[in-house]
């Protein structure tokens, strides 16, 4: 006989058995009190020091919110043995945040913001105060960071084309220098490359402008070497260079371009001219203009030598010059590291880029939500699916038609060049965002809030109207508040839809005056909310609300997001919904103890709520399409997940409670 | 009856195994933000207090919670806290703290002033004066702040007055900074 059967048998029936068991559960789980519960109970102390100790917690609860608020708004610095923290706690709460936001440091917070928002937020932006490269290459995140230290125009964030901040120069070379190179430094290489570049044409020049007028055929085989060998003399210029610098010289030109008007005073001097006729003088200024820009350009450039330019804070970052640059080509805002993230390939015509413009300045990730599909119920799922995501991406996807590999402008040449070296005549490729005939507009490029509702939609060719209808919809400036609530308590956690529209709301109307103060306020609100102050925060819950909102009034936070983008459309009304049925209220259940749906019978009678919750899963999870909700359209699988996980949850709860 | 007998038996083990209420749920803060807490409250302000250099290989410190990346979008990574994580977190702090330990004897590492005058309190110990409440309070707010609740100072001091009673002093400031710097107040985001 088994241990199990003898024991069974001494204490009789399976009933006892259990009892015993519970009983034991009882005695383990007291037992694992902790040792410290067996000492005097800490209620004596607590009772006898009540109000000391209340005032206590208070004070140390303060000191933790200074702290995190220190954190937060000066970029990552924290309480620091040179800050008087007895000093801070004297101030309101209004008072502290107000002057770190004053201090230098808060623009580095604004910027790491700034890159959050972008997608790109790093680790660090600064080790031991000197900025890391990431800082510089987002323009409109540095140029916003800049305007909301100063009290200017913070939604710069959203201009996609603008001012150029280029970080420190390269100190050391990316590949070692090798041969004559060989033990220079990356300043000492740039001199002598700038230097190489300079003699080449001087040489050539200098043919040119001798007593004697050089033989003209001889002189344009002169020149015509010199411009032969741009690509060889550029390449000379780029090896004291590292990739991120390269990147910007080459976007700007600020090499090749000089070459240009010097191989077109070529063209015209020397294509089929008797050598007597060439004007040997005009060849030789043409180069003097192209050393001029070189000039011009380099000089500017080491401006930004490590050991000119060192800025200690965001506000002392400076723009390079870009009249120095030829034709002062604007700036647009994708750098270097968003260059390489967001490729465009010949088959995904730029629906990459639309993507991340759709998730990062709208929060509409289409891509993990995939938005409601244009067709009325009923059509293939499969076209559908394709329909619900292309409606929204390839309309924004043209603001970037001519925009090739690394955001190169290949608006002024015939042939677009893309991240994968393939090439298409560009006129075909722009045929993709041709709008119909009769459409009323060329391009049939915007940003699209709904394909089968067109009347809300946004329309626009370039990308100085991209950053126009950003700057413009309502949906970036809630998109942009709803980051800033993620980057100051944590990105995954849930805000209350109600509660974000209250903040959105109020930022919108104070940017209307100052969008800097905008960003100050809301960051003040934030601050000050009931999410900031959690010291461990459960994720699927919502700490603020609207003034004014009952929570009890409202479906669960966890689940009311779900429900209103994926049910409430239809099961809208108790009264005329779909199954009699309201998803987007909350209310007592006739039990007068628990809340549930609206949601009648055919008498017109609420249902009970363990009724519908049965109801709701049922038709979560049939794969019946008959009955699977909800109809005919696309419902994120981790949010069905999630609706049916509380669903069975809620159900569970209410069994247990019934059963008390 | 017995299968109302067995589902409490089940909710009443499922109830043992679960973390208690006020368990930490965030994920790491990482390696860069860890090491700027600890520069702010310990270093000064052009020497920083690089916990890289701690880590027991190279590039660990993505393994850490991290937000760094190239070439795409920066999501933050590695961040839920899981066996081997710990592992190396310990790994780290350990000989984070054995160089605390160490400035005892000899600062090993660029300490701001006011926190050298505290450290050099604590290394009297196991003496009065260093395990006096101002200086073990002064000690465990340079290292921790405010990030935990007081209740957390409270167990660490009692803890250390006990435990580490006779105890030479670069052990207990290492073990005293290990405590520290592996509390969930310390390591995970708030």
């Amino acid at each position: 006989m088994t241990d199990g059967r003898r024991l069974f048998r001494r204490v009789g029936s399976s009933a006892r058995f259990a009892a015993l068991a519970l009983a034991a559960l009882a005695a383990a789980i007291i037992a694992v009190v902790p040792a410290e519960a067996q000492q005097r109970p800490s209620w004596i102390d607590e009772v006898r020091l009540f109000p000391a100790k209340i005032a206590r917690e208070q004070a140390w609860n303060k000191r933790w919110w200074i702290e995190k608020t220190a954190r937060l708004l000066r970029g990552g610095e924290g309480i620091s043995p040179d800050d008087d923290i007895d000093a801070l706690m004297k101030l309101s709460e209004d008072e502290i945040l107000r002057r770190f936001m004053r201090d230098a440091r808060f623009g580095d917070t604004v910027l790491d913001f700034n890159l959050f928002m972008l997608g790109f937020k790093p680790d660090r932006l600064n080790t031991g105060g000197t900025y890391d490269r990431i800082a510089f290459d987002f323009s409109n995140a540095v140029a916003a960071a800049q305007a909301a230290l100063d009290g200017g125009d913070y939604l710069k964030l959203f201009d996609l084309e603008g001012p150029l901040y280029l970080a420190p120069l390269s100190q050391e070379p990316e590949d070692a220098p090798t041969g004559q190179d060989a033990g220079l430094t990356s300043p000492q290489l740039r001199l002598k490359a700038f230097g190489e570049l300079r003699a080449a044409f001087a040489a050539v020049i200098k043919i040119g402008k001798a007593p004697a007028r050089p033989n003209g055929d001889w002189f344009c085989l002169q020149v015509g070497n010199l411009v032969a060998r741009r690509e060889a003399l550029v390449k000379r210029v780029l090896r004291a260079f590292n990739d991120a610098e390269v990147f910007v010289l080459t976007r700007t030109q600020a090499i090749e371009a000089p070459f240009e008007p010097v191989a077109k005073v070529l063209a015209e001097e020397c294509d089929g001219q008797p050598e007597q006729w060439v004007e040997v003088h005009l060849l030789v200024a043409a180069m003097e203009q192209a050393v001029a820009q070189f000039d011009k350009a380099f000089a500017e450039m080491l401006k930004f030598e490590p050991a000119r330019y060192r800025p200690r804070s965001v506000a002392e970052f400076r723009a390079f010059d870009r009249a120095a640059l030829p034709g002062a080509p604007a700036w647009l805002a994708f750098g270097h590291e968003q260059s390489i993230a967001l490729g465009n390939s010949s088959t995904n015509f730029n629906r990459k880029r639309a993507a991340y413009v759709l998730k990062r300045f709208f929060c509409d990730d289409v891509v993990a939500s995939p938005p409601e599909p244009p067709t009325p119920h009923g059509e293939a799922k499969a076209e559908t699916s394709c329909t619900a995501c292309h409606a929204k991406l390839d309309p924004m996807a043209g603001f970037f038609r001519g925009h090739g590999a690394y955001f190169y402008d290949y608006g002024r040449v015939p042939a677009i060049v893309f991240d994968d070296l393939s090439t298409i005549e560009r006129g075909k490729y722009e045929q993709a965002w041709r709008a119909p005939p009769n459409a009323g507009r060329e391009w049939n490029i915007g940003y699209i809030r709904s394909a089968s509702t067109p009347g809300g939609n946004l329309y626009g060719s370039t990308l100085a109207d991209l950053s126009r209808i950003i700057r413009e919809a309502p949906e970036a400036k809630r998109c942009l508040v709803k980051r800033l609530f993620e980057y100051m308590v944590t990105p995954d956690q849930m805000i209350d839809g109600g509660y974000l529209d209250h903040l959105a709301g109020a930022f919108e109307r104070e940017a209307a005056v100052s969008s800097s103060e905008a960003l100050k306020n809301t960051i003040l609100r934030i601050a000050q909310s009931q999410a900031f102050r959690q010291r461990n925060l459960v994720a699927r819950q919502c700490y603020d609300h609207a003034p004014g909102t009952n929570p009890a009034d409202v479906p669960p936070c966890r689940v009311s997001f779900v429900l209103k983008k994926n049910c409430a459309g239809c099961h809208d009304s108790a009264e005329n919904g779909d199954g009699n049925l309201d998803l987007g209220a909350w209310v007592m259940a006739p039990d007068g103890r628990n809340r549930t749906f609206p949601h009648w019978n055919k008498f017109y009678d609420q249902v009970a709520p363990e009724e519908t919750l049965a109801k709701l899963v049922e038709r979560l999870a049939t794969l019946d399409p008959k009955l699977r909700m909800p109809k005919n359209r696309i419902m994120r699988a981790d949010e069905r997940a999630e609706l049916l996980e509380w669903a069975q949850q809620e159900l569970a709860r209410l069994k247990q409670r019934s059963e008390r | 009856m017995k299968r109302w007998l067995v589902t409490a038996l089940l909710a009443g083990f499922a109830a043992l195994t679960a973390p208690p209420a006020d368990a930490q749920t965030a994920q790491f803060k990482g390696l860069a933000a860890a090491s700027r807490d600890l520069s702010s409250r310990l270093a000064p302000r052009d020497k920083p207090i690089e916990l890289y250099d701690f880590l027991p290989a190279e590039d660990l410190d993505a393994l850490l919670g991290s937000w760094a990346g190239f070439g795409s979008e920066h999501n933050f990574r590695n961040g839920v806290p899981n066996a081997l994580n710990m592992v190396i977190w310990h790994a780290t702090l350990e000989r984070f703290s054995a160089a605390m330990g160490e400035s005892c004897a000899r600062p090993r590492l660029a300490f701001h002033p006011r926190f050298l005058a505290t450290l050099k309190q604590v290394c009297a110990w196991p003496g009065a004066a260093a395990q006096s409440e101002t200086t073990l309070q002064e000690f465990w707010l340079a290292v921790m702040g405010y990030s935990a609740p007081e209740s957390e100072y409270r167990a660490w001091r009692d803890f250390f007055r006990t435990a580490y009673a006779a105890k030479p002093p670069a052990e207990t400031v290492a073990a005293m900074t290990l405590a520290i710097t592996m509390n969930p107040h310390f390591l995970l985001q708030q």
